[in-house]
C-alpha cells in the first residue's frame, strides 16, 4: 500500500517536474533479473536472427526485427527476454520469462506513450501466463483488450509471442 | 420596374455566386486536408517525410549539416541534432530519442561500427543494419568518456572508457576491466576521434541532412492555414465567414423558391 501511495507521489512529482514525455520506467533491465534468477543472474547470451528467424519475426511484429543479434539470459530451463516494440509512437520496454515454451511472466519495464499505461498492471499481464505459440505463430488463447489501449495491448501481444518464438529458435540452435 | 423584393433576392442570387467561386478553393482545401486529417493514421501521414527544397526554403528550415564527424577506412558517421547518418543511411531520424542523446564517438571494430552515446552502445554493420544496442544496464559502467579499439591481437576489441576505468570486449557481451600494466603499452587503445568532414562529402552529406516535415505537418498547416505565413489563418477566417455567408444566403434563396412555388 505504502509502495502505491510512494510510487503515485513519485509519479506526480514526476509530471510537476514537466516530464513532458511521460517516459515511466517501472522496473529497471537488472532488478528484472533480480526478480526472474534471484541474485545469481546468467551470463548474456545471444540469438543471432538469421535470415529465416527475420522472416518469421517479420511475419509477427508486422516489420522487421530491428537487431540482427537478440541477447537472453537463460538458467533452470528459464528464459529471459527483454524486447522493445513500438505501441503508437513510443516503444514499449518490456521483460518475458519463458520456461518449457510457455510463458511464465511478463512484466513492463518502460512506458512511454502517454496514454494506454494500463498494460502494466499486473491484472492484465496475469492473462499471458502459461501462453503458448501454435503453429500459426499465434498465441493459444485471447488475451482480453484494454479500452483506450488498443495499440498497447497490441504490441505487447506481438511482443509476447516474438518472446515465444526466440525462445524456440535459442533452444533450436542449443541442441544444433 | 422590378419591385424590391425581386432586386434583393437578384443582390443575394449574384452574391451567393460570387462568395461562393470565389472561396471555393479555399473550401477544396480545407475539405481535402481536413479528410486527409481525419484518416492521418490510416493515410500514414506522420510516417512520410517531405524534403521538397522550396517548401523547405518556405518554412524556413536550412540543412544544418554538421561541419565534423568520425571516418572510417571507407565512411563516415555524423550527427546532427536530430539525426544520426552513417554512409548516407540515416541511422535515426526525428530528435533524438534518451537513448541517442550526448553522443560520444564512433569508431570501426572488426567489420562493425560502434557508436556510444553517454548510456549506449550501438553496434551497426557498415551497411547501416543495426546489429545491438546496449544499454547502460548491459554495460560494465557509464557514463562513457571515450570509445576506442585496440586492433593488436587476434581479435578486434572494444574498448569503453568510464569514470571507473577502461572495460575491454571481445563481443560486446562480456567486458573485463582494462587493467594499465606495461604489456598494455603495446597496446593502447585508439579512440574514436571527431574531425573535420572532408569537402569531398558535403555533396552527400547537404542530401543526407537536408530538412524534412512530416507531411502530417504540412497538412495541419495547409488546413489552419498557417502554412501561408503570419496572415494565413485570417485568411481561412475570411473563407470561414464566406461559408456562412454562403450558407446563410443560399437558406434564404431556398425559402424564397419553396415559398414562391407554394403560392402559384
Amino acid at each position: 500500500m505504502i509502495k502505491t501511495q510512494v510510487t503515485v507521489i513519485l509519479i506526480l512529482l514526476a509530471t510537476v517536474v514537466g516530464n513532458v514525455e511521460a517516459i515511466e520506467q517501472f522496473l529497471k533491465p537488472e532488478q528484472f533479473l533480480v526478480e526472474v534468477f534471484s541474485e545469481n543472474a546468467p551470463k548474456q547470451e545471444v540469438l543471432w536472427v538469421t535470415k529465416d528467424i527475420a522472416k518469421q519475426a517479420e511475419k509477427i511484429l508486422g516489420h522487421p526485427p530491428t537487431h540482427l543479434r537478440q541477447r537472453y539470459w537463460r538458467s533452470n530451463g528459464k528464459s529471459a527476454w527483454i524486447l522493445d516494440e513500438i505501441g503508437k509512437e513510443e516503444p514499449i520496454t518490456a521483460g518475458f520469462v519463458v520456461s518449457e515454451g510457455k510463458i511464465e511472466q511478463v512484466r513492463v519495464l518502460t512506458y512511454r506513450e502517454s496514454r494506454g499505461g494500463e498494460v502494466r498492471y499486473l491484472a492484465f499481464l496475469k492473462q499471458y501466463q502459461g501462453a503458448e505459440l501454435q503453429v500459426n505463430q499465434h498465441l493459444n488463447r485471447n488475451i482480453d483488450g484494454i479500452s483506450g489501449a488498443t495499440l498497447s495491448v497490441s504490441a505487447m501481444n506481438r511482443m509476447t509471442r516474438l518472446a515465444l518464438y526466440f525462445d524456440r529458435m535459442s533452444r533450436l540452435e542449443k541442441v544444433d | 420596374m422590378k419591385s424590391l423584393r425581386s432586386r434583393i433576392m437578384h443582390f443575394v442570387r449574384n452574391w451567393h455566386a460570387r462568395v461562393g467561386a470565389m472561396a471555393a478553393i479555399f473550401f477544396l482545401l480545407l475539405s481535402f486536408s481536413g479528410l486527409a486529417l481525419n484518416h492521418t493514421d490510416a493515410l500514414n501521414l506522420a510516417k512520410y517525410q517531405v524534403h521538397t527544397n522550396w517548401l523547405m526554403a518556405w518554412y524556413g528550415l536550412k540543412p544544418a549539416v554538421p561541419v565534423t564527424g568520425y571516418l572510417f577506412k571507407n565512411g563516415y558517421f555524423a550527427a546532427s541534432g536530430e539525426r544520426w547518418v552513417m554512409d548516407d543511411h540515416v541511422l535515426f531520424d526525428q530528435g533524438l530519442s534518451e537513448s541517442k542523446q550526448n553522443l560520444v564517438g564512433a569508431i570501426a571494430w572488426g567489420d562493425m561500427r560502434a557508436i556510444a552515446s553517454e548510456d549506449n552502445l550501438f553496434l551497426y554493420l557498415s551497411d547501416g543494419r543495426l546489429v545491438d544496442s546496449i544499454s547502460s544496464a548491459a554495460l560494465p559502467n557509464t557514463p562513457i568518456k571515450r570509445l576506442g579499439t585496440i586492433n593488436s591481437g587476434a581479435t578486434p576489441k572494444l574498448v569503453l572508457q568510464t569514470e571507473q576505468g577502461s572495460f575491454v570486449t571481445e563481443d560486446g557481451l562480456t567486458w573485463q576491466i582494462l587493467k594499465a600494466t606495461k604489456e598494455t603499452v603495446v597496446a593502447q587503445p585508439v579512440w574514436a576521434s571527431e574531425q573535420a568532414l572532408p569537402l569531398a562529402l558535403s555533396v552527400r552529406l547537404n542530401r543526407a541532412f537536408g530538412p524534412s516535415l512530416s507531411l502530417e505537418r504540412i497538412v495541419l498547416d495547409l488546413h489552419s492555414g498557417r502554412i501561408f505565413g503570419r496572415y494565413g489563418p485570417l485568411l481561412m477566417d475570411i473563407a470561414a465567414l464566406g461559408l456562412i455567408i454562403l450558407s446563410l444566403s443560399g437558406i434564404w434563396i431556398y425559402l424564397r423558391t419553396v415559398r414562391r412555388k407554394a403560392r402559384h
